[in-house]
């Protein structure tokens, strides 16, 4: 069958954004990606979206499908289209570059501004390491789920709480600094703890819960978000 | 069309996967002092590193030894690994996943607190070390966290068009930026091509689709050889767009079936049935589709039904998963469609076990890069590796170059930039040939007469058409001169480079009468140890001219069998 897809189009610039439609001949196992493809290959070259592994690994190819973040690798076109006119967007709470590239930069500062990596004093590894003696098993559970973020930011684009604050880190963020916060090789503990009760920080989240339902690896960042609240509690009382 | 904007660096990194960034982490840490650019057309975390999932092999392990690693990688290798380099690969492999760790990796612990190993095949004992099942996407992101942490200058979304040289002697590369279309002249003393494999240039591929192999043409063009580029690993099991079904699903008991409803293992193997050897199973899974035996979208099926969705849903459910999202197929209710997909570019960019190229200045690792330890044929864990121990030593041997030589001499460099931006001037225009239908045509080209079964008349016509196809190329236009996030300009200048990969892998292949490793032909279906125990290495002269040469094997210790069996 034809699939029709309505997608935003933006060129790069000042110009004004507009919509546009395109048929597209839909074989079973094809993806919105590949959709993404033909439209670029047989109708328009010069049609702008981010794409690498096609495989849900890389994190690239996130954008708004009928109003809800996705990664188009992962989405099936044919059932999706039977159901009608599908709205294709670039994510959300960013600027747009081009048709469906969002400019990722506030995402990335706040990504950078969690200080995302491991600081240890001294130069060496761990010959013997024990993550079950210092983690219990839900917070090793939810650091896993940690390591599985990709940084394809539809929780971003999705989140109420960033919507109205653009002081709030948003999930992902938070996601990487309950990634550290728990790590019991990180230095920066204390640091990591102020950054989470401070404007803007992890303590500010809504609990609206999207970034759960959005996010294409089951990161869960609401209940990374949650124990750090927790242990915020703890450490105060 | 000009130049907008120019740096000036010590090292200029072209890639950010994980050789790219542990090279550029190395000397952060070990030499503050010199200046370092990572440029890669995607984000650092969306390099294709993340997609390898299995692990990362190193003999740390107590009773461990990396001798049995070094063995076991030049016997997996089918003796065209040189065997100083596979020593340094094994040697080394320890201290790459010590570094990993202190860099923050969540490598998977045993019940004594030790590194985690996992079986792998052609090793003899577990040697794979694991971040579950998601290990390349783990240590990726490891990397580009201290990457953060070290402050390096990473220009991301930069595509890198050219590549600029003095006769032998490097001189920087030219790039523009897609969120903002600027073009940028990368001056520096050195650099280092870290741009990952060129499987994309087969129509059924594992890889990313932006592994283009950018990286080895640019080096080819600049007077590089190309090492053993006739080696590509093919993986019996993708789905029709190539995402890899792993070994598990028929580890668990999943049939191969063609359209006759038959398990056709039976003919090629009947002991083993859909366990044999990956070579053998991909070569069978190919013949029954070459021989009319597909279906009529051009695979065979995965047949899992008959182990029932209990143990489809608790032993593979990321294979379920996977056919789901992927292909649309539940394995409980369907046979998943399977053929063969070429997942590794063995040969590269001929480095010495230095990383350094024939070129001053020019260096690279990775699977770019052909030292070579992989040899015919790479066992897996060893790519991860690869990646990381020749990432780190480049990370080393790049500031030993730097102070033992001066800078390169700049006379003559405004003339060369000027033809540079002619060349990339000239690609814009109205009228010219499609990019898709000559990507498409090369595509069908690779599989056809370079797939997994190769012999003279096949490959001899393959040549011929890739020729002509390359040819074709030089009438190409792009009609949109925006350089912001055009895709139609990116597909075109990597589909020069592909071009480039396959011609080279063509010409090698076609005079190789012999089969070794991922290189199998009928007409030579053994392996010749007295006429090409040898690496083929393929030049590019200014006018394109394709030229082969070989050169011997380093042997140091161990002698090569003249038969490899498992």
């Amino acid at each position: 069958m034809k699939g029709r897809f309505n997608i935003f189009r933006k060129r790069a610039g000042e110009s004004e954004p507009y919509r546009q439609e395109f048929e597209v001949e839909l074989f079973p196992g094809m993806t919105l990606l590949d959709v993404f493809h033909a439209i670029q290959a047989e109708q328009d070259p010069s049609f702008a979206y981010r794409y690498s592994c096609r495989g849900a690994i890389c994190g690239s190819c996130a954008v708004r499908i009928n109003g809800t973040a996705a990664l188009a690798c992962k989405t099936q076109a044919l059932p999706l289209a039977e159901q009608g006119t599908v709205h294709v967007d670039p994510l959300g709470n960013m600027p747009t570059v081009k048709d469906l590239v969002a400019d990722l930069d506030t995402f990335w500062e706040a990504y950078d501004s969690v200080r995302p990596y491991l600081e240890r004093a001294g130069e060496t590894h761990d010959e013997v390491f024990f993550w079950a003696d210092k983690l219990d098993a839900k917070q090793l559970d939810q650091l896993s789920r940690a390591v599985d973020c990709i940084k394809c930011a539809s929780c971003f684009s999705d989140c109420p709480k960033r919507a109205e604050d653009e002081n709030f880190i948003g999930p992902q963020a938070s996601v990487q600094l309950f990634k550290f916060f728990v790590d019991p090789r990180d230095d920066l503990h204390s640091m990591r703890r102020d950054a989470a009760a401070s404007p803007g920080g992890v303590v500010d989240c809504d609990s609206h819960a999207n970034c759960v339902k959005v996010c294409p690896k089951d990161v869960r960042p609401l209940r990374a978000i949650n124990f750090v609240k927790k242990e915020l509690s703890v450490t105060q009382e | 069309m000009q130049i907008n904007e120019r740096f000036n660096y010590d090292i200029v990194i072209m890639g950010a996967g994980l050789a790219g960034l542990s090279a550029a982490l190395t000397v952060a840490e070990q030499h503050p002092d010199l200046s370092v650019a990572v440029l890669s057309k995607v984000h650092p975390v969306r390099s294709h590193s993340g997609a390898a999932q299995g692990g990362i092999n190193a003999a740390v392990a107590a009773d461990d030894k990396w001798e049995d690693h070094y063995y076991d990688t030049l016997k997996g290798g089918w003796f065209l690994g040189d065997q100083d380099a596979v020593r340094i690969l094994t040697e080394q492999a320890p201290q790459a996943i010590y570094n990993l760790d202190r860099w923050g990796a969540h490598f998977d612990r045993d019940e004594h607190g030790h590194f985690a190993q996992r079986p792998f095949g052609g090793q003899r004992r577990n040697r794979t070390c694991y971040v579950a099942d998601k290990t390349g996407h783990a240590l990726l992101n490891t990397l580009y966290e201290q990457a953060v942490r070290l402050n390096v200058d990473v220009f991301d979304e930069w595509f890198v068009f050219d590549l600029i040289h003095h006769g032998d002697e490097f001189l920087g590369l030219l790039a523009f930026a897609n969120k903002t279309g600027t073009i940028g002249y990368f001056a520096a003393k050195t650099c280092l091509l870290a741009t990952g494999g060129a499987g994309r240039i087969y129509g059924q591929s594992s890889n990313a689709l932006i592994n283009t192999g950018d990286g080895m043409a640019l080096a080819l063009r600049a007077g590089a050889a190309l090492k053993d580029i006739e080696f590509f690993q093919i993986h019996p099991t993708g789905l029709p767009n190539g995402i890899l079904i792993t070994e598990g699903a028929r580890g668990e008991g999943g049939y191969l079936i063609n359209k006759d409803g038959e398990r056709f293992m039976k003919k090629y193997a009947p002991q083993f049935m859909e366990l044999a050897p990956r070579d053998l199973v991909a070569r069978s899974i190919q013949r029954e589709i070459n021989e009319g035996r597909g279906f009529d979208d051009g695979c065979v099926r995965l047949d899992l039904r008959h182990l029932g969705a209990e143990k489809i849903k608790s032993k593979l459910p990321q294979i379920r998963e996977i056919a789901m999202y992927f292909a649309g197929v539940d394995p409980i209710e369907q046979p998943i469609p399977v053929r063969p997909t070429v997942h590794y570019t063995m040969g590269g960019i001929d480095v010495d076990i230095n990383c350094a190229a024939p070129i001053k200045g020019l260096f690279a690792a990775g699977e770019t890069a052909c030292v070579s330890v992989h040899g015919a044929n790479r066992l897996g864990g060893n790519s991860l590796l690869d990646a990381m121990v020749f990432g780190i030593r480049s990370g080393e041997t790049i500031p030993a170059y730097l102070h033992a030589a001066d800078g390169p001499d700049r006379t003559g460099e405004e003339a060369l930039l000027e033809a540079a931006m002619d060349r990339f001037n000239a690609l814009f225009g109205d009228d010219g040939e499609d990019v898709p239908t000559l990507r498409r045509e090369m595509e069908r080209i690779m599989v056809a007469s370079f797939g997994l079964f190769r012999n003279q008349a096949l490959m001899e016509k393959g040549l011929a058409e890739m020729s002509a196809l390359h040819r074709r190329y030089a009438d190409v236009r792009v009609k949109s001169t925006d350089l912001v996030f055009n895709p139609e300009l990116i597909r075109a200048l990597e589909l020069g480079f592909m071009l480039e990969v396959a011609h080279a892998c063509a010409l090698a292949a076609v005079d190789r009468r012999e089969s070794r490793g991922s290189h199998y032909r009928d007409d030579f279906p053994t392996m010749d140890n007295a006429q090409f125990l040898r690496h083929s290495l393929v030049t590019r002269d200014a006018q394109g001219t394709l030229t082969l040469a070989y050169r011997d094997v380093t042997v140091t210790d161990t002698k090569p069998l003249d038969e490899i069996k498992y």
